[in-house]
């Protein structure tokens, strides 16, 4: 690749026509360029050559980008973002749960011990103090709105039997509302359920989109339903099942 | 294959103007106006057909999300590209940018040079203000594939510049696509999608699909800039013709010519390329023209910008195919076709 004109002429260009294209180091090497072809193909195969050149280039690219966020990953320092996401994490997940303790206690209704449901209430106010506590799905003062009804369209693509539920603050704003990927619950290392998401259709209704691959493992996924700010407004619990 | 969209004409007018309306925001209307932010101004307002921007928010909203929320990022994008642009111009010693003179070659190198960088760095305020608008993570987030943009683009340009630096001619077409990858496609088509992908999703996207989604397109891209340099309609293409064979620039039909010429011409293409662009006549860049015409180079680089579009088409079907119809995810499909299409 750094052959200069002089390393070329004159003398070296006979040798150089005669003899196939030789592999050479691009200008990004990585592991991805042991699939580089070493001869070029015959006109008819431009096409097929070209692309196949380019998906190279692609890939590695992706690849330089999953190493590029593995160092991250390991980088210290108190600004590194991964440990901001990190500590967000902790917090929705220690959201995630106190909001699924207070959906329990709701269940229960009477029959929640009635100290339990205050200690439980006490710490998701704590936590969300600038909030309206209303918003919160089974809060003691849960606004008008929950009285209402919410109609719900569930889109599952899956190839294996799947069981949906959604716990869904009922002010919450559908358009701003994201769901996190599904992590499953059961198992470690299995991978995630990602793309899932919410929108309200034509009619009003709450539309719940979810595409489970064909190679996705059979376990309980669960992954929190988040607004703009971030804070939980739900969660999306998927079983898929064998 | 759909031909000669009517849809693409109109979301590129439609979201150029809503980019360029929260652009001129940021931009200040204040002293120094004449050695500065009337430059700093003066490639923005020639306008151009927003491609960058209007992939940004036609994936945002592709995905579910509102203009509102991806225009901010798209002026950003539309500002960098407007600040490399002048110092492309440079690198380049272009003479024309969207049918007028260049920036330096009306103010000369160091004004314009300097309003590159203030526009470069003006372009992070939008992202700044994305805190507010999106969220800290998110925001963060889009600052972060900022970077990452940015770059490759560097990378990109260096690698470029550095073989005309050095006389480069042993460069083959994985090389090309390598560098052209870095240069082009990060800032027109990957890095526009992928921060649109997660300004639609709230951050919840595996961003990995459209990286190749985003080679594949703006490799098309590229090579159809390059092959309109040399036959384009020269008010509609707005910089001069052939300006890419007296810049030396290693363009796939400048490779394929290299590849394919015998020993006397690739010689003297050698020989011509690696002179500085004053040194280069308008007989050797029309000669140099005649030989890349015998050997088929510019059909040769339409056979493979077609290939490329149609492998980007089977990217697109997998990385936005699930999604529910829209106007937005119609227009991403037809302006893969568009890129090659235009004149």
């Amino acid at each position: 690749m750094t052959i200069r004109e002089d390393d070329i002429w004159p003398g070296r260009l006979q040798e150089r026509i005669q003899r196939s294209v030789p592999s050479k180091s691009g200008p990004n090497r990585s592991a991805a360029g042991a699939v580089r072809p070493a001869m070029k193909p015959d006109a008819h195969d431009v096409v097929d050559w070209a692309v196949r050149n380019a998906y190279g280039v692609s890939h590695e690219h992706v690849e330089r980008g999953r190493e590029a966020a593995a160092s991250y990953g390991t980088s210290p320092g108190p600004s590194s973002p991964m440990k901001e996401d990190l500590k967000d994490t902790t917090n929705t997940v220690v959201r995630l749960w106190s909001d699924m303790f207070v959906l329990w206690l709701d269940l229960l209704g009477p029959l929640a011990p009635r100290g339990l449901r205050t200690v439980v209430n006490d710490f998701t106010r704590r936590e969300d103090a600038d909030v309206d506590p209303g918003q919160y799905p089974g809060h003691d003062r849960a606004p008008q709105a929950h009285q209402e009804w919410m109609r719900v369209t569930f889109r599952v693509s899956s190839p294996k039997p799947v069981e949906v539920t959604l716990d869904l603050a009922p002010t919450a704003d559908i358009d701003s509302l994201v769901v996190q990927d599904l992590v499953a619950f059961n198992a470690s290392g299995l991978p995630p359920i990602t793309g899932a998401s919410l929108a309200r259709d034509d009619e009003g209704r709450v539309v719940v989109n979810v595409i489970v691959r064909p190679d996705q493992l059979e376990g309980i996924y669960l992954g929190t339903i988040a607004d703009k700010r971030g804070d939980v407004r739900g969660a999306l619990r998927l079983v898929v099942k064998r | 294959m759909t031909t000669s969209s009517r849809l693409v004409p109109q979301v590129l007018e439609e979201y150029g103007a809503a980019t360029r309306s929260v652009l001129f925001r940021y931009l200040p209307d204040a002293e120094p106006r004449r050695y500065l932010y009337d430059l700093v101004a003066d490639y923005p307002r020639r306008g151009g057909r927003a491609l960058r921007p209007s992939l940004c928010i036609a994936t945002a909203r592709a995905f579910g999300g509102k203009l509102e929320d991806a225009v901010l990022t798209a002026a950003s994008i539309e500002m960098l590209h407007n600040a490399l642009l002048i110092h492309d111009d440079i690198e380049d010693e272009s003479t024309t940018r969207r049918g007028q003179p260049t920036m330096h070659a009306r103010w000369g190198v160091p004004l314009a040079i300097n309003a590159g960088d203030v526009l470069t760095l003006m372009s992070l305020r939008p992202l700044f203000d994305n805190r507010r608008l999106l969220g800290p993570r998110l925001a963060m987030q889009i600052l972060e594939e900022t970077e990452r943009m940015s770059r490759e683009s560097g990378e990109g340009q260096a690698l470029e510049l550095g073989w005309r630096h050095d006389n480069v001619v042993d460069i083959d077409e994985r090389d090309y696509m390598g560098m052209v990858v870095q240069k082009t496609c990060w800032l027109t088509t990957i890095h526009p999608s992928r921060v649109g992908a997660l300004i639609g999703t709230g951050g919840g996207i595996d961003l990995d699909p459209f990286i190749r989604f985003g080679c594949l397109f703006g490799l098309a891209f590229q090579i159809q800039d390059d092959v309109l340099n040399l036959i384009g309609n020269e008010a509609a293409y707005g910089k001069e013709l052939d300006g890419d064979i007296h810049e030396g620039k290693r363009t796939l039909m400048l490779i394929h010519l290299l590849e394919n010429a015998d020993g006397d011409d690739r010689r003297q293409v050698t020989d011509l390329i690696s002179r500085p662009r004053s040194e280069r006549t308008p007989e050797d860049v029309r000669w140099v023209r005649e030989r890349m015409d015998a050997h088929g180079c510019i059909d040769y680089a339409r056979q493979v910008a077609s290939g490329l579009v149609g492998a980007a088409l089977a990217e697109f079907d997998a990385t936005y195919g699930r999604l529910p119809p829209s106007r937005d995810k119609d227009f991403i499909e037809e302006l893969v076709t568009w890129v090659i299409e235009r004149t």
